[in-house]
């Protein structure tokens, strides 16, 4: 057994309960003055990975008696118990949502629309800008700090952009769907979002997260609201959508 | 236990002579008694480790003087002590205020702390962890080989940095569970 396997195993049974007194006690040393942080990394990934296997039903009945009569009496870890199974919780909702967004998203119009704006957007300035760029880059062959500097700006723009479109289009368009409902409501609350939407709050966060981070919804004290980027691109739409 | 700005210095500086490395490693050990003292079963860990640093702190400037070795250490050896009072002590264990409430409204309270959490996550870290919790067993341990091969790391360092990316949502949820706490206690 290598060294790490065996670090592993028996960082393992001090946290089973299962070392004799003596050696906790070598553990706990090395876990409060070892000047090399690897020990406690390594410790708090084994105790994590635990927790984990323990939530998700991956360890023996011995082992999970061994962890309820012993780590988990400890408030502190019992607390750390609710953490992960919340997470877990969390991240099994995240995974199934994207599946039960296209079961609920088969209204007869839409879509054409969709398909349409999904054209829209891919066609739009920054994959064009990109390639003008280049080619102008590539015939003038200057190759000085102007130049550079425009081609990296023009690369942001269009990172940006695409992030943009992206956050619109995630989870089969769930990203539109919040900032017509922002709009709507003026400001909301993560919660109230997923309630008026009929969906899960964790299939809500990812969306959400990529408007913000795209710029176009704004957070302030966990309020959410349409900020002036994302009222210009919803009307933008309309004007797609409403032309012929 | 109280104690001045400048015992508190006295420690730091006992710590090590540089300011930054000092605070560093204060944060350090400190997070390392917090996890002593829970690891056996203290009902309330921060509290013993309060102690434990008080206990050391007024002492620092002349245990400096004489002794020879990590103050981590030290620091350990009193904190053993304080253990050893504390297991003396007659139990009187109260269950956090947070998991008084009843379940289903407390593990309602903390998913939706998790959702407002996950927001404040970058969104690397939040794809992280996601892609690193695969449910199925086999499945999950092929998936973290490749995970760590794509961001072009070892797996050590990928477990790593999920783990402290856990912690990161943890505390964040914790203080969100307080803050619920807090109002409903401001409404009563």
């Amino acid at each position: 057994m290598s060294q790490e396997l065996a670090q592993e195993q028996l960082i393992r049974s001090y946290l089973l309960g299962e070392l004799p007194e003596s050696e906790q006690e070598q553990i706990e040393e090395r876990l409060v003055t070892d000047q090399n942080p690897a020990f406690f990394d390594e410790f708090l990934i084994i105790e994590d990975e635990l927790l984990d296997d323990y939530v998700l039903g991956h360890i023996s009945e011995q082992e999970r008696t061994k962890l309820e009569t012993g780590l988990l009496r400890s408030p502190h870890e019992y607390r750390k118990l609710e953490f992960v199974k919340t997470l877990e919780r969390y991240i099994a909702h995240t995974k199934a949502a994207p599946s039960e967004a296209v079961r609920s998203n088969v209204s007869g119009s839409a879509p054409s629309v969709f398909t349409r704006l999904r054209s829209w957007l891919f066609d739009s300035a920054p994959a064009s800008s990109i390639k003008n760029t280049k080619s102008r880059a590539a015939e003038n062959k200057a190759n000085n700090g102007e130049e550079q500097q425009l081609w990296e700006g023009t690369l942001r723009e269009a990172h940006a952009n695409r992030n943009l479109i992206l956050s619109l289009m995630s989870d089969n368009w769930l990203g539109i769907e919040l900032l017509m409902q922002l709009k709507a409501v003026q400001h909301a609350t993560l919660a109230s979002l997923a309630s008026l939407l009929e969906r899960d709050g964790a299939a809500v966060v990812p969306a959400l997260a990529a408007l913000t981070d795209s710029g176009l919804v704004s957070e302030h004290r966990g309020e959410y609201s349409c900020s002036e980027t994302g009222n210009e691109v919803l009307e933008k739409l309309q004007m797609i959508i409403r032309s012929p | 236990m109280e104690y001045s700005a400048d015992v508190f210095y006295a420690l730091l500086k006992w710590l090590d002579t540089d300011d930054q490395r000092a605070a560093e490693k204060y944060e350090a050990i400190r997070r390392r008694l917090v996890h002593f003292f829970a690891l056996r079963r203290c009902s309330d860990p921060e509290d013993l480790t309060d102690e434990t640093i008080s206990r050391v702190a007024l002492h620092a400037s002349k245990i400096a003087a004489s002794y020879e070795g990590e103050p981590s250490q030290y620091l350990y050896a009193v904190a053993r002590r304080v253990l050893l009072e504390n297991l003396q002590k007659p139990v009187h264990y109260e269950l956090p205020e947070e998991l008084r409430v009843s379940d289903v409204e407390k593990d309602d309270r903390l998913y939706d702390c998790y959702n407002q959490c996950m927001l404040k996550l970058t969104a690397d870290e939040r794809e992280l962890l996601l892609a690193y919790h695969e449910e199925n067993k086999r499945a999950k341990i092929e998936a973290r080989r490749r995970l760590a091969a794509q961001l072009g790391i070892t797996a050590s360092a990928l477990r790593i940095r999920v783990v402290r990316t856990k912690m990161i949502l943890r505390e964040c949820a914790e203080n969100c569970m307080k803050s619920h706490l807090r109002k409903e206690s401001d409404k009563i």
